[in-house]
């Protein structure tokens, strides 16, 4: 990886241990027609006050589902949340009533979706929708909540706010939309902040700026950033944390030096390989072989085995928890289990990085 | 806006022209005319059918029939009359009597008779004119057309929501089957059982008629009127207990359609992001559906509504009909029951009216209720 990292960022985190989110082992299954979909069948990773964290994996793996169920917004029927815990501030979300989780939802976790298209209303004016979540968890009237939104509008570098109020979303481009969006979010002063791929629906040069926002809001506003995405370059530039997941499970965690750098679960490996970069330049690519499991046929053991370089015997049986592996890093796969420790040495050879 | 509207207005200037055309045309190819109900009867000589039609008009060739109803022409009869105009020959007839084109405004000296002129003619049963006789008519229809829509649009509403957020639960199963047994039922069938078991057997309601006729005067009288603004509360009570069966009748037929429609607006609407989006906000479930996903589902469901419109004035004929309402569904059976051919065209006229202005106005309301759609 050639992406500058910021190696002021493991110091820091070194010194804070006040955890703010913090899921363990979460499954939100889905009941339909051919069967049970397990979507999330075993999710673990922690956020800190002020963190940032990127939950990264394949299309498919879970990911926006997890952010859901961290929301409670997920349909029961067909969803069930199965299992797991969802600590935050120390209470565990799945146990609040609706009417608590409506205080906690917009209030203080907030959530930014990838469609910024089509996750604005289209008969309700900008004003209208900011307005109306402000008012949902601040003191203040009708005018004092317009003068909020339009602060937040502001913030979020929209220039012309107050007009702006009045406009319709089919009037914005995609990119204000997707700023109108991260105005909501951040209206209300949230503790946490997720943002599911919220540059992918645009175009590259405003990805950028959007991205940028968001870190700056962040930063500036104190609030931990959950950011979901699959691309891996956003991840070195954006986080201190980062959550693999494959097959609806976290397989593998721990900072971004030590997971873009030294990744310890083969499908970290396969997934960084697969990144065209500089230093590769010449080389062919190698891609991770095979497909992604059919949800309703998932492999008995590891379910990155059979598209696994390093999968031995044990792998088609067995599936390894979440090892811990100290300092936050930790892996899903059987490599690290102590009874293997002979082969993990010939696995352990640094990843080729020329640079 | 304005000019949308005006434009509009002036595009409806031809389709009401071919469907009047397409009106006459059809009457004209249905057997017989207005002086078959003469046919039965042996007293009726053959020179007293000739003199019938000579003064109606029907001696004169079709297209000149065609261009007096619709007021282009004049009403001066006869060929020999044609002759000695001083105007001569046949164009003679597209001037009025003040000297200018027959079909202009009365106020600017055209003609006064024919349909641009607001004159559908005479009945040719009783020699009323046909615009009092359609007037009573469509307001009695009015009250129960509205009343019902009011009613039928409420529940519509009410269960395509229900429906719609307790999808394939009981509720949505419970709305299901009371919707299609409701559009499976025959009008009529319904209507006569809802008389049966109310007035006959229970005697609470009235079994037909839109007032009492012992204690109160026709509809649309001076006195009626007089009546209502006396005694208000008991004429509109007498009124109200009339319309129940009837539109009991209507909505429970009628209301299966935009149920559905709502139902599946709403389903759709409840599957958007921007709902997700609403209870990311914290929003609470009752405001996520009706602020919006209804607010969203309305758009769809207004133009439905606009366009059944006309429904109410046609479609109540049989509910008209079995209910001794006195409104246009009921005039149209009686028009056609006894060849009263202007009465019969007066009526399609209007509906063909109220058909194009139920289209405008539902144009209209999207444009308002859709900020989307510029009036273009
Ligand atoms: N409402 C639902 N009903 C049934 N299955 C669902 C539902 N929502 C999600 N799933 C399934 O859950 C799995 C995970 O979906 P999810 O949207 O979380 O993936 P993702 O990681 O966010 O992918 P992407 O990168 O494409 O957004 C998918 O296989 C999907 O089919
Ligand atoms: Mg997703």
């Amino acid at each position: 990886m050639t992406t500058d990292l910021d190696p002021g960022a493991h110091a820091l985190r070194a010194g804070v241990g006040d955890v703010l989110l913090d899921v363990r082992d979460l499954r939100t299954h889905f009941k339909v027609m051919d069967g049970l979909v397990k979507a999330v069948d075993g999710v673990s990773f922690s956020i800190r006050r002020g963190g940032r964290l990127a939950l990264v994996g394949e299309s498919g793996c879970g990911k926006s589902v997890t952010a859901l169920t961290i929301m409670r917004l997920i349909d029961q029927p067909p969803g069930l949340i199965a299992g797991g815990e969802i600590m935050f501030n120390g209470r565990d979300l799945l146990k609040l009533s609706d009417q608590e989780i409506r205080k906690i939802r917009g209030g203080q976790i907030a959530m930014i979706f990838q469609e910024p298209m089509t996750s604005l209303n289209p008969v309700l004016t900008v004003g209208a929708q900011l307005t109306e979540a402000i008012l949902l968890h601040q003191e203040t009237d009708k005018k004092g909540a317009r003068r909020i939104a339009q602060t937040a509008l502001e913030d979020v570098g929209v220039a012309d706010a107050k007009r702006r109020l009045d406009q319709y979303p089919h009037e914005l481009s995609g990119g204000m939309r997707q700023r109108v969006m991260i105005a909501m979010a951040l209206s209300c002063n949230p503790a946490l902040i997720i943002a599911d791929e919220p540059t992918t629906a645009l175009d590259v040069t405003i990805q950028r700026q959007i991205l940028e926002l968001i870190k700056d809001i962040q930063t500036r506003t104190g609030a931990a950033l959950l950011l979901i995405t699959h691309d891996l370059g956003v991840v070195a530039e954006t986080v201190d944390d980062v959550a693999v997941m494959y097959a609806g499970r976290v397989v593998e965690t721990g900072s971004v030096e030590e997971v873009l750098l030294h990744p310890r679960h083969p499908y970290t490996r396969g997934l960084l390989e697969s990144i065209p970069s500089q230093g590769k330049r010449g080389k062919p690519l190698s891609v991770i072989k095979g497909m992604v499991p059919n949800p309703f046929r998932m492999p008995p053991g590891c379910k990155f085995q059979p598209r696994c370089p390093y999968q031995w015997g044990e792998c088609a049986t067995g599936e390894a928890p979440l090892i811990s592996l100290g300092e936050g890093i930790s892996s899903r796969c059987l490599l690290h289990d102590p009874r293997f420790r002979d082969r993990l040495a010939a696995y352990d050879t640094p990843m080729g990085d020329p640079a | 806006m304005i000019g949308f509207i005006v434009r509009r207005l002036i595009g409806i200037i031809p389709t009401l022209f071919f469907s009047s055309l397409l009106i006459y045309s059809i009457l004209l190819t249905a057997p017989g005319g207005p002086e078959v109900r003469f046919a039965q009867n042996p007293k009726v000589t053959t020179a007293q059918i000739d003199a019938f039609r000579a003064r109606w008009g029907l001696d004169q060739p079709i297209p000149i029939q065609y261009c007096r109803w619709i007021g282009v022409c004049n009403t001066r009869t006869g060929t020999k009359q044609l002759a000695d105009d001083p105007v001569g020959g046949l164009a003679s007839l597209f001037i009025s009597p003040q000297g200018v084109p027959n079909f202009l405004p009365s106020g600017l000296g055209g003609g006064d008779n024919g349909v641009l002129h607001g004159d559908f003619g005479y009945s040719s049963t009783n020699g009323q004119p046909v615009v009092s006789v359609i007037g009573g008519r469509i307001a009695a229809t009015a009250i129960l057309g509205g009343v019902a829509l009011v009613v039928w649009i409420a529940l519509a509403l009410f269960s395509g929501v229900i429906a719609a957020v307790n999808r394939y639960g009981k509720a949505d199963t419970i709305i299901t089957i009371f919707n299609y047994v409701g559009f499976s039922f025959p009008t009529f069938w319904l209507g006569l059982m809802l008389i049966l078991l109310f007035a006959g057997t229970l005697n609470w309601l009235p079994s037909g008629g839109m007032w009492d006729v012992r204690e109160v005067p026709i509809f649309g009288t001076d006195e009626y009127t007089q009546l209502l603004r006396e005694r208000p509360v008991f004429v509109l009570l007498d009124l109200a207990r009339h319309l129940v069966l009837p539109v009991i009748t209507l909505v429970f037929v009628n209301i299966a359609g935009d149920s559905r429609f709502v139902r599946a607006a709403m389903i759709d609407a409840l599957g958007q992001d921007y709902v997700r989006t609403a209870r990311a906000k914290g929003v609470a479930e009752r405001r996520v559906i009706v602020g919006h996903a209804l607010r969203n589902a309305l758009l769809p469901v207004v133009t439905n509504v606009a366009l059944e419109l006309p429904f109410l004035f046609t479609g109540a004929i049989v509910t008209e009909t079995i209910f001794s309402w006195p409104g246009m569904g009921r005039a149209y059976i009686e028009a056609v029951s006894e060849y009263d051919y202007t009465v019969l065209m007066g009526i399609l006229v209007v509906t063909a009216l109220i058909v194009v202005l139920a289209n405008l106005l539902a144009d209209i309301v999207y444009a308002i209720v859709d900020p989307r759609i510029s009036y273009g």
